[in-house]
């Protein structure tokens, strides 16, 4: 069954990062059953963000001016990706604009008051 | 899973270094897979810091697979982790937030559960859609992530530290704890030693002159004494054996004529050096043997017999107690004096003996009667 799945998560990638959680598994069967977890997972992420994407050009066609749906280009935004992630649990904030110093968000130890 | 996605995002549009901790590589090719998944679900294109919210949501994910699942399996005592272990883990985590069939339900074998049975459903589902294979960089990335671990680790291991696991980091360069030997010779402590044996040999040569000094007294004063000399506690100190020796100093003299005895030639002037001739074998003697010789006076006397007779100057005076001083004050000058410091054991003993007898010289009313 695992076989099958042409894997887009390389073996090597999903070993790297397991074994930095502490998971040792010799069996590489176990390593591709967590790819394609992993897998999936990004696939639904896709799917639930494009969702969100085809949606929000689809709504505004009352405004004839310049968004068809077919033509426009689908951009994966930070507001689909965070409507998708909310969904799985993910709690993504992304601001819009910056009015500080590139140091605003860092650490307060690192940063300069 | 509830991660704050957005701090580590947040820190710019661009590349997104804020999130990353020092995996770059891992990253990099997370992004890739990442930028493919997406272009497979029918994306055209993609904010960057979309994407790296992605990479870093992924990433999470699988750190969080592996610490569910390692965890179950510590927690049933067993230090690799099973099939079943993940599983567990993919149920705890939750693929979605609608639930797999068969959540609700608790106490049944995990072989049957829902999750596998959703992975199997999107395997199957995944191949109606054609996509490229995958790019074959990856094969490489196996030798990168793990020195990124540990760097530079295969290069001490080597060297004789295979006992040292290789996820350590190296060890500094050897030099640095490897203990070798000072090459820094401490002129010091060899000028001190120096200095004190050639404090102990003057002190012998001291006191050998001072017993012959007082032997010699001895003899003029008391007048001609038999060779056995056990009467007196001062000839017993200085005489090492029971006075079985003969002392040639204190026997009778010979008559006149008995003997052939050679002139004695009388040099002009020089006086100290007559007497320093004198002495010159006893100093020889003196340095060649490193034994105590302080009270040795009768091996010494024996050894020098000098083969013509060198004038004897007697010198007028009795004071025993300066003598050790003026030895001693002369042995300190003689000390602080540089380049006498330099010269060998047999020139010090020398050098100070003219020393004395030229302090003797300028003292004639110090020195004991001889």
């Amino acid at each position: 069954m695992l076989g099958s799945v042409v894997r887009k998560i390389p073996d090597e990638l999903v070993e790297h990062y397991l074994g930095r959680s502490g998971f040792h598994c010799p069996d590489l069967r176990l390593t591709r059953l967590v790819a394609v977890a992993t897998q999936k997972f990004l696939s639904d992420i896709a799917s639930d963000s494009l969702q969100h994407c085809k949606a929000r050009v689809a709504a505004p066609i009352k405004d004839n001016k310049s968004k068809q749906p077919k033509d426009k280009r689908l951009v994966l935004t930070m507001d689909d990706l965070s409507k998708a992630l909310r969904e799985h649990g993910v709690n993504l904030k992304h601001p819009e604009y910056f009015a500080d110093s590139p140091s605003a968000g860092m650490a307060p130890s690192t940063r300069e008051e | 899973m509830s991660g704050t996605g957005g701090g580590g995002s947040g820190s710019g549009s661009g590349s997104g270094s804020g999130s990353g901790s020092g995996d770059e590589f891992g990253r990099a090719v997370a992004r890739a897979a990442v930028a493919q998944a997406l272009e497979a679900a029918g994306f055209d294109c993609a904010h960057r810091s979309a994407v790296d919210a992605v990479v870093d949501v992924l990433l999470r994910y699988i750190t969080h697979l592996g610490r569910s699942a390692a965890f179950h399996s510590n927690l049933a005592g067993r230090a690799l982790a099973n099939e079943l272990d993940v599983i567990q883990a993919l149920e705890e985590v939750g693929n979605d937030t609608d639930g797999f069939a068969g959540a609700a339900a608790t106490g049944r074998c995990l072989v049957g559960s829902g999750v596998v049975r959703d992975l199997m459903a999107f395997v199957d589902s995944k191949d109606e859609v054609p996509f490229a294979r995958p790019l074959p960089r990856f094969p490489v990335q196996r030798v990168q992530p793990q020195p990124s671990a540990s760097p530079a680790a295969a290069a001490g291991r080597e060297a004789g530290m295979r006992h040292v696991p290789e996820w350590l980091p190296a060890f500094p360069d050897s030099h640095t704890y490897v203990s070798t030997e000072v090459w820094v010779e401490p002129p010091a402590t060899k000028d001190r030693v120096d200095k004190v044996e050639q404090v102990r040999q003057r002190r012998k040569a001291e006191k050998s002159l001072l017993s012959l000094q007082r032997r010699l007294a001895m003899a003029g004063v008391d007048g001609f004494r038999p060779a056995v000399a056990q009467d007196s506690a001062e000839k017993g100190k200085e005489i090492q054996a029971a006075g079985t020796k003969r002392n040639p100093f204190l026997e009778p003299a010979l008559p006149p004529g008995e003997k052939d005895v050679s002139e004695v030639d009388m040099p002009p002037e020089k006086k100290k050096l007559s007497v320093l001739e004198a002495f010159a074998p006893a100093i020889q003697a003196r340095t060649i043997r490193e034994v105590d010789a302080g009270a040795g006076l009768d091996q010494n006397q024996r050894s020098i017999v000098p083969k013509e007779r060198a004038p004897v100057h007697l010198k007028l005076g009795f004071e025993k107690k300066p003598l050790a001083a003026a030895l001693n004050s002369r042995a300190l000058d003689l000390r602080e004096d540089p380049s006498f410091l330099k010269e060998e054991a047999k020139d010090d003993k020398k050098r100070r003996a003219g020393m004395i007898l030229r302090a003797s010289m300028e003292n004639p009313q110090e020195l004991p009667q001889l």
